[in-house]
């Protein structure tokens, strides 16, 4: 690492840093179609753009205040981010709302955020002039247009003092049917973690970064954007659409601008393998590769296998998978492989999962359940297991909580006093140390790496024993082709007496008129007793693209719960135990 | 349809699924579960299979191993919720 970059205490410091340095080196390329249409920008000019918008913002606000992102991906969302920082104000990027659906958790945001300003594009504010018509929150707000922004106006910047601790951004959590959760990150916070990033994945002086993640997400802000313009390497952006319209254009984008760093969940990396032709192969160079981060979503090493087979003549090796582990209140980043060395992974007896003990088995094993290391941290951080009901620490072969202590844990939740004790300054009961934060993940350390087990409040608790719904959806999806992968939840309900496994799958598109639903949920109760040992409910099949995400594409299962519990889902075929004697319905 | 061709439907499912053996030579009164030759586990498939064979439910309460340790108790419990 660069000592002059790293005595920096701001990102502002160092944009600024590689602006005077090199200032023609490029920054950023964003490929318009995904694939030919190139907009580039230089450090210099990155710097001198994001000056102006911060002059234009301190005109419009203060130092302090809160700005609404509502950007596509580009270099516009770029300077604008830059530029709430030029001015030090509070950025929260979020995704534009193109439905009305995606509206009520913005309007919570705003609200709970007090946004004084909203920047975006001109075309965005075309398409959501709806949201200032139809709703109160954005009366008073105050607009800025990035195409309206004078770059002319870069010297009447007011450069503010570097400040570590204030807030950089806010980060709001997806939350899923509760109000959302603005994280407090601060620019400490985000030069660790971006350190701890570079370190962990060796972004060096000849990394290139290629990414397609959103830019309101967490991992594609951080370490898709933050983490090149930290190194002062370039950096090769398409939107997420260009990429699921055609998963080629992401490789062949690595191939062509020889990126050698890259992230994605694992279902982009089992999109690549289902989608890209023996055509496009032929024209693919991953040789040059040193890093594709594997996170956000549970991390499959039977994906990771298939992708190395597929990709294997075009020279993907499997040591690049960089598993990693984060969440949005650790500022992303948590752990991620030991540089140098293939992704470890052990495998488990499943049935002792679900009492939360580590009982190793051979892969041969009918109950084998591999689970992928996620590395360690690169900056020192204090990662512990803990027993999530006691607080105290567990023993070695126990699965419990990970709490974490370090540079790179955020502050809290915006004007949330309470939660935010609760969440980022836990005790351990036994020692009294802390403060932790406590992630809500179940894990385990084995060989000196972080292994994930699942969201505590995702799982399903049936007999004493515990479930991760992600291992139940894994199993629907590969138990019948008419089920649209990524694409179910499982969850519990209460019937007063005991919890019940439901599950709901939507269909593929093309099986949506099929005429033999039944088999399909036969299929799913079989599959799940056979590999779980646990009876279905409810098994519920929907239309396509009609299960609730979240913004960056992750199920929300208390939302599908709810719709299940309220009769509101888009129900093709729906299959229930029956209701027993004495038993309310 | 009587116990027997419950049994003879019952067999067949288990060897080959659950035992993964379909030459298996199970005995009518072999204890399955006790004896370790199926785990507890697998009732759940036993369960499905009653489900979508024979059209009845069987409680989990009555999905124990005390109540489903052999064939004949299997057969037993279905056939008297097939009459039911």
């Amino acid at each position: 690492m660069n000592n002059d970059i790293a005595s920096l205490k701001t990102l502002m410091d160092v944009a600024r840093y590689h602006a005077t340095h090199h200032p023609d080196q490029v920054a950023y390329v964003y490929l318009e179609d995904g694939e030919s249409d190139e907009h580039s920008i230089t450090f210099h000019e990155l710097d001198r753009q994001a000056r102006a918008f911060a002059a234009h913002l301190q005109t419009v606000v203060k130092a302090g205040d809160r700005a609404l992102l509502l950007y596509p991906s580009g270099l516009e969302f770029i300077v604008a981010f830059l530029g709430c920082l030029y001015a030090d104000v509070i950025a929260m990027p979020t995704t534009v709302p193109h439905l009305k659906r995606s509206t009520p958790r913005l309007l919570l945001m705003m609200k709970d955020a007090e946004a004084h300003v909203a920047c975006t594009t001109q075309g965005v504010h075309e398409k959501i002039k709806f949201l200032a018509e139809e709703n109160v929150e954005f009366q008073d707000i105050r607009w800025v247009i990035s195409e309206e922004v004078d770059n002319d106006g870069a010297e009447k910047w007011l450069q503010p003092e570097s400040q570590p601790d204030n807030i950089a951004f806010l980060q709001y959590t997806s939350g899923s049917t509760s109000v959302p959760k603005g994280v407090m990150i601060t620019n400490f916070n985000l030069l660790r973690t971006i350190q701890d990033l570079q370190i962990g994945v060796q972004f060096e002086d000849d990394s290139v970064m290629v990414s397609w993640l959103p830019i309101f997400h967490d991992m594609g802000l951080i370490f898709g954007l933050l983490t090149p313009l930290y190194a002062g390497r370039p950096c090769y952006i398409m939107s997420p659409v260009s990429f699921l319209e055609r998963p080629f254009r992401w490789l062949n984008a690595i191939s062509t601008h020889t990126g050698t760093h890259t992230a994605a969940p694992n279902f982009a990396y089992e999109l690549c393998v289902r989608k890209i032709t023996d055509e496009e192969k032929k024209e693919l160079d991953l040789s040059h590769m040193v890093g594709a981060v594997n996170a956000a979503e549970p991390v499959r090493l039977e994906t990771m296998r298939e992708f190395t087979k597929t990709f294997t003549p075009n020279g993907f090796r499997y040591e690049m998978f960089m598993p990693g582990y984060g969440l949005a209140e650790a500022t992303v980043k948590v752990s991620n492989k030991k540089p140098g060395q293939a992704p470890a992974h052990c495998i488990l007896d499943a049935n002792e999962i679900q009492k939360n003990k580590l009982v190793f088995v051979p892969e041969t094993d009918p109950n084998a359940y591999p689970n992928i290391g996620c590395g360690w941290t690169s900056i020192g951080a204090d990662i512990r297991i803990v027993n999530p009901a006691t607080n105290k620490p567990c023993p070695p072969d126990e699965i419990g909580e990970i709490w974490v202590q370090s540079d790179s844990v955020a502050q809290g939740y915006w004007k949330r006093p309470e939660v935010s004790k609760e969440v980022f300054h836990a005790q351990l009961a036994d020692s009294g140390e802390g403060s932790f934060l406590r992630t809500g993940d179940m894990g385990f350390i084995h060989d000196g790496e972080l292994y994930i087990a699942g969201r505590i409040k995702d799982m399903v608790i049936i007999q004493g024993r515990n479930y991760y719904p992600q291992d139940i959806e894994l199993t629907m999806e590969k138990c019948h082709p008419a089920l649209r992968p990524s694409c179910g939840a499982a969850f519990a309900i209460d019937d007063g007496e005991a919890e019940h496994l439901i599950v709901v799958h939507e269909v593929r598109r093309e099986f949506r008129k099929m005429d033999n639903f039944k088999e399909v949920a036969d299929a799913i109760r079989m599959a799940v007793a056979k590999n779980h040992g646990l009876r279905v409910h409810a098994a519920v099949l929907i239309t396509p693209s009609t299960i609730h995400k979240t913004t960056s594409g992750k199920i929300q299962r208390s939302a599908v719960r709810e719709a299940f519990q309220g009769n509101s889902l888009d129900v093709l075929y729906e299959w229930r135990a029956p209701v027993l004697p004495g038993k309310p319905g | 349809m009587d116990q027997n061709e419950i049994k003879a439907k019952l067999r067949q499912f288990i060897c080959k699924e659950i035992l993964n053996n379909a030459d298996y030579p199970l005995k009518d009164d072999e204890a399955l579960i006790t004896s370790g030759l199926m785990d507890s586990f697998s009732l759940a498939q036993v369960g499905v299979f009653a489900e979508l064979e024979f059209n009845v439910y069987i409680p989990d309460p009555e999905l124990t191993v005390d109540r489903m340790n052999t064939l004949n108790d299997m057969a037993f419990r279905i056939a008297e919720k097939m009459s039911a």
